[in-house]
């Protein structure tokens, strides 16, 4: 019997890994695509709550992940947009490189 | 039906941590591509079909080709990196990670949820009608919001303007 916790333990893995991500890789699109697991390990969670904790008739968990996946969605736009910005200007995308507020 | 959840966990976990490991960006792109798959079929089991497909559309369609394309634009098409993901302070990330990890296990430990009844279900005609009556409103101000995004990508992505000498 797969319950609630199995997800939420998955969830916690997921968020975890991609935090070391996020935390670790010293290039921009790597540290991109942490957070973008970051999201998807809460879109787990609230998919899971709604599933198994939510009232038959309310839709508000699905409605969440799918207002999240959107939002992350032009998060993801926006921030790949930046990353080109800021290769054209610095010609490198490593975090440690780019480290002058002035261009 | 249990297993295949643990064979979506595993297959879930496992390519997420190639996508965070590898050293060629490239080869973390088409990892990330079959960890969002493994989160489609999470969506599936829990038996979410229409977020599964948007999980699809989306990320898999269209958000991995975006993270592909930044990579071929800002590196070599190769995106080899040379520098290891376990070099210098980067063991400082991973313990903070490892902590934030050891919290969330905890706090669902002896954690019970008592199930008000049996699992929700939604077919996409509950998920259509929330999102038309109910969440009307945000799903506008979702469209707004991406509207502007894709204004905003262009001009932030659009090439400078040469200074004039």
């Amino acid at each position: 019997m797969i319950t609630l916790t199995h997800y939420l333990v998955l969830a916690a893995v997921v968020f975890s890994i991609g935090l070391a991500g996020a935390l670790t890789r010293r290039n921009t699109i790597m540290v991109l695509i942490g957070i973008e697991m970051m999201l998807n390990a809460a879109n787990i969670n609230l998919v899971a709550f709604w599933r198994y904790l939510g009232p038959q008739t309310n839709m508000s968990g699905q409605m969440f992940a799918v207002f999240s996946i959107a939002v992350a969605g032009a998060e993801a736009a926006v921030g790949l947009a930046l990353l080109i910005a800021v290769y054209r200007h610095f010609k490198n995308v490593s975090i440690e490189e780019i480290s002058s507020l002035k261009g | 039906m249990e297993y295949v959840f643990y064979i979506l966990a595993i297959w879930t976990v496992g390519s997420g941590l190639l996508a965070v490991l590898q050293r060629n960006l490239v080869h973390c792109a088409l990892a990330l591509i079959a960890f969002f798959a493994g989160i489609a079929g999470i969506f599936f089991t829990l038996r979410a079909e229409f977020l599964g497909a948007v999980q699809i559309i989306v990320y898999v369609g269209a958000i991995a080709v975006l993270i592909l394309f930044a990579i071929m634009l800002t590196r070599h098409v190769t995106g080899e990196e040379t520098i290891s993901p376990f070099s210098g302070h980067a063991i400082w990330g991973w313990l903070a990670s490892a902590g934030v990890l050891a919290m969330l296990i905890y706090s669902l430990y002896d954690q019970l949820f008592i199930m008000s009844g049996p699992p929700s279900q939604a077919t996409v005609l509950d998920i259509g009608n929330a999102m038309m009556r109910r969440y009307a409103v945000p799903f506008e101000v979702i469209s707004l919001l991406l509207t502007a995004a894709l204004v905003g990508a262009v001009v932030i992505a659009l090439e400078e303007p040469r200074e004039k000498k």
